[in-house]
Formats: C-alpha cells, sequence, structure tokens
C-alpha cells in the first residue's frame, strides 16, 4: 500500500483544493470516481445564467452544455405519446419547374371518365396523362395506421388566341398517385378570354389511409382530355409555361405531403 | 506534480458526517464539487444502506420529479419515422388592411426568380415574419391565400401577381386575372416549396402583390375596394409556412 491517506472528519468540514482520485492515483478531473457512485439525494448543477445551484424544476432532465460548462436541467418538449391519437410523423414538400405539355394530337383518348377515374385504379390505364417528373418522390409509412395528406398546387397555361364569339376551352386532369394507384383527381377546365394565353391556378388536396408499411413512390400526372373550338397548334402546359406572358417560374408545381400516424413502434434515445 | 489524495476503502470504510468540499472551503451540499467530475462506471440513484441504488436502463435520461427526494431514469419514447424531415418551425400570420392599386396599368412582363423587391411591389404588412435555417439540408413551404377584387369600370378585367419574398428576393410568384363585373372577388392561392436555403439567422418573409393589367380600374387585394361584395374580415390575408430539416 502506498501514499495511502484516510480521512475521519467526524464534526468539521472537510475541505480539499486539489483533484481527488478515488480508487486512482491519476485523477483526470476535480473529482474522479474509478467505479459506481451513489446518489441518495439530489444533484444540483451550477445555473451559468444566474450563477446559482439548481436540481431543476418537476420533469426536467440533465442536459450537457459541452467542454467547460456544466451540465443544465432543461424541460424536454417532446408529446407524451397518447393512445389511438395521430401524430405527424413523415412531412416533405416539393417543387418542379419543368412541367408537362400537351399539343392536339396528344390528347387522351379515354372514353369514359367516371369508369376510368377510381380510386386505386392502376397509371398503366390512364392513356396519355404524363407524370410531372420533379414531384415523383418517396414517401416512408412507419404504422398501419395512418393517414397520408397530399396538397398539390400548379397553374394551367395555354397559347390561346383571345376569344372569338364561340367559348373555347380545353378540359385537363390532374391525379395523385401512390405506388402507380390513383389517390385523387380533380378535373378542370381552361377558357380562353379576351386576353390571349389565359391560365388558371389548380389547387389538388388528396389523402388516402393505412397505407402498407414501408416506402411508397407519390407521383403527379395530369393529362389533356378535351378540346373544343380550338385551334390546330395549340399547346396545353401544366406546370409548364407556354406562351410568354408567364414564365416557368411563375407556373412552377408544388407537393406538400403530411402523413399522420397513430405510432405503434417505439424507439429510445440513440444518439 | 500533482497533489494526489488517493482515497480508499480496502481496508477501512470511510465516514463524513460533516459536509465535503473538493476545490471549496465552504460546501452547500453534502458534497460540493468546485469542477469537475469524472465518472467512469455507474452513477446510481436512489440508493439507501440496504439497497443499491439504479443505474438506469440503457436509453433512459436522468431526471429531476419534485415528488421524489431523489433523481430517477426516464424512459423518453420517440415514434418510428421520427427521423426524415421533421417540423422546425412552423408560423400563420394573418393580414386585414390589404393594399389597393389604381391608375396606370403594371408592367405586364413576367417576373425573375431572385428578383429583388422594387417600389411596384406593396407589402402586406402583417404576413411579415422571420425564420431561421440551422441544417443545409432543408424545405420551406409557403401557403398564402388572400381574396382580389376589382371596382370601377364595369366589365373590364383586371390582372395581378402576388409573390412570397425572402430577404426582400422573389421566392415564389403567381399572376392571375379578375373577370366580372363591379365588385367581382376571387380567391387567390399561391403554394410553394423552397429547397436548401442557406444556413442562417432571421431570414425574413413577406407577402406582396403588384398591379399589370388593371384597365382603369381600382383593385385590392386582402382588401374590400367595392364595400357591397365584400368586407376586410372576408377578404383578409393569411401566409402560413414551415421549415422543415432533419435532426
Amino acid at each position: 500500500m502506498k501514499n495511502i491517506i484516510s480521512i475521519l472528519f467526524i464534526t468539521i468540514g472537510l475541505s480539499l483544493s486539489a483533484q481527488i482520485g478515488i480508487k486512482t492515483e491519476s485523477p483526470k478531473a476535480m473529482l474522479d470516481v474509478n467505479g459506481d457512485t451513489n446518489l441518495r439525494g439530489k444533484l444540483a448543477a451550477l445555473d451559468v445564467t444566474n450563477n446559482s445551484l439548481s436540481e431543476g424544476s418537476d420533469g426536467q432532465i440533465l442536459v450537457s452544455q459541452g467542454e467547460n460548462y456544466p451540465p443544465t436541467w432543461k424541460t424536454l418538449r417532446i408529446p407524451e405519446y397518447e393512445p389511438n391519437k395521430f401524430y405527424l410523423i413523415f412531412n416533405n414538400s416539393f417543387s418542379d419547374e419543368t412541367g408537362i405539355s400537351f399539343t392536339s394530337s396528344e390528347e387522351s383518348t379515354i372514353t369514359s371518365r367516371s369508369a376510368t377515374f377510381t380510386k386505386n385504379r392502376a397509371y398503366s390505364n390512364f392513356t396519355k396523362f404524363k407524370k410531372i417528373a420533379g414531384l415523383s418522390q418517396a414517401v416512408n409509412i412507419f404504422s398501419t395506421v395512418s393517414k397520408a395528406y397530399f396538397q398539390f398546387e400548379t397553374v394551367v397555361h395555354a397559347n390561346f388566341p383571345a376569344a372569338g364569339t364561340t367559348d373555347t376551352s380545353i378540359d385537363y386532369a390532374c391525379g395523385i398517385f401512390v405506388d402507380d394507384k390513383l389517390i385523387n383527381m380533380r378535373q378542370g377546365n381552361l377558357r380562353a378570354s379576351s386576353a390571349s394565353n389565359t391560365f388558371v391556378i389548380h389547387n389538388q388536396i388528396g389523402l388516402v389511409e393505412n397505407l402498407a408499411k414501408g416506402n411508397h413512390t407519390v407521383s403527379v400526372a395530369c393529362s389533356r382530355l378535351d378540346s373544343y373550338n380550338v385551334a390546330d397548334g395549340t399547346v396545353l402546359g401544366i406546370g409548364r409555361a407556354v406562351a410568354s406572358n408567364i414564365d416557368s417560374f411563375i407556373a412552377q408545381s408544388s407537393l406538400k405531403v403530411d402523413v399522420y400516424e397513430v405510432p405503434q413502434v417505439f424507439n429510445t434515445i440513440t444518439n | 506534480m500533482k497533489k494526489i489524495i488517493l482515497i480508499t476503502n480496502l481496508f477501512l470504510a470511510i465516514l463524513f458526517n460533516a459536509q465535503v468540499g473538493i476545490n471549496t472551503p465552504t460546501p452547500v451540499n453534502m458534497l460540493d464539487i468546485n469542477g469537475d467530475l469524472n465518472v467512469r462506471k455507474e452513477l446510481r440513484t436512489g440508493g439507501t444502506s440496504t439497497v443499491k441504488g439504479s443505474a438506469g436502463v440503457a436509453g433512459t435520461i436522468f431526471h429531476n420529479s419534485s415528488t421524489l427526494n431523489v433523481n430517477d431514469w426516464k424512459n423518453i419514447k420517440v415514434a418510428d419515422g421520427l427521423t426524415s424531415m421533421s417540423l422546425f418551425q412552423m408560423n400563420t400570420m394573418e393580414d386585414k388592411a390589404g393594399v389597393s392599386f389604381s391608375g396606370n396599368n403594371g408592367s405586364t412582363s413576367p417576373y425573375d426568380e431572385g428578383a429583388t423587391i422594387t417600389t411596384a411591389w406593396s407589402v402586406l404588412t402583417g404576413t411579415q415574419a422571420t425564420f431561421s435555417i440551422t441544417n443545409a439540408t432543408n424545405k420551406v413551404t409557403f401557403n398564402f391565400q388572400t381574396t382580389a377584387q376589382k371596382t370601377g369600370n364595369g366589365d373590364e378585367s383586371t390582372s395581378f401577381a402576388c409573390g412570397i419574398f425572402v430577404d426582400n428576393k422573389l421566392r415564389a410568384v403567381r399572376t392571375d386575372v379578375i373577370v366580372g363585373g363591379d365588385g367581382t372577388n376571387k380567391i387567390f392561392n399561391l403554394n410553394a416549396t423552397l429547397s436548401n436555403l442557406t444556413p442562417k439567422n432571421n431570414y425574413t418573409v413577406k407577402a406582396a402583390c403588384t398591379k399589370r393589367n388593371i384597365n382603369n380600374n381600382t383593385l385590392g387585394i386582402g382588401k374590400a375596394v367595392n364595400p357591397e361584395f365584400l368586407n376586410a374580415d372576408m377578404s383578409q390575408s393569411v401566409l402560413t409556412m414551415s421549415v422543415l430539416q432533419p435532426y
């Protein structure tokens, strides 16, 4: 046994001003305990903001403040998950400034819209639909109880001349697909007016419940459905400018994806 | 040479009944360390003379409860999937003052991404806010809605544009036209997504609008210019934004 000092102080305070090692001869901190430490009371940490010792308020946790600073008591602001309630788990948002366009010959040949545009119908049945490339994106589902919410906006544009006495217009439709199955379809009509090259803002909200757990792909596809009193050479743009009165920056598309889930699997803190 | 005091209990249990201060002559708790503490093994809580304290289950965190006399270890549940893009900031602003335009027509040219705001644009002052980006991978989404109304020149149409400015640079814009008789109004929507803004504190955001071809009408945006059909509550503007980042 070398250099062992036993200290027995019964009635007076003990003050040590060197580094203390417990079961070590080379302490690396003011107190270095080479073993476990038992707390029978509460740990107080110095709050550097007001130079006082704090045991933390109810429910607070000890958070590292990094090198040279004492850890600090903080309130952890994350939800306590309750059963059967939905929480926002996945969210992302995408944009596209390229868009798609359709000439007269690229018009859809679908004869019955009501029979074709049905939920869960496969994309392969949507002849002459085109996908907006930048909006085909991955969505991940982590629970069997989920609601995926999609919000899509774009600008629909045509190089119409100024309208004559007969109505000139084009029917179009946009669908939101998940794994190439239809989730939501909206159709609209773009009409020529007294000004040339008219356009409309197209808004669409869709949702799908209880997708299988795992990775999915969402995409948006649109088509030119029908034309009324429209000259050959008239081009319909969706998320794309087809005349110079607007540009691709104005006509850009946006797709916002939120997935609400009833969490079923929980993880502990890993990092 | 560092002065080392080695305390061992190999053959002697040490009993302190007084407060112990390390590097302080005036300890205020039973053990007061005026310096850092090196923990080489478990930190145990709630031990007694007969019961060994708890070192916590892996993943639990050191916690204070006002109903206990000692610290305890708390289990934190993190729902599976909270690993992708997470909502870091959300805000929604409304504007009931609106803006109005009259007089000559404005420019009918398209607008350039990143263009600096000019006096041709009128800011919807209530929509102004700030946000911060802390991760180089990020998405910022904007959801703007207002009501536009025309009055003053019969059936002549009126066109306009509204955009979102971030640090006074145009980041999203849509144009629209009001067609119809005096007092005609329509809802205007602008949803946009920005990707990977440079990390920075206090980006400013605002919605602003400009006139295009107004055909001698008076144009109100977020503002009732013909009160026969519209009031300030009905015409108000709302801008909602969110910042998404990975952890």
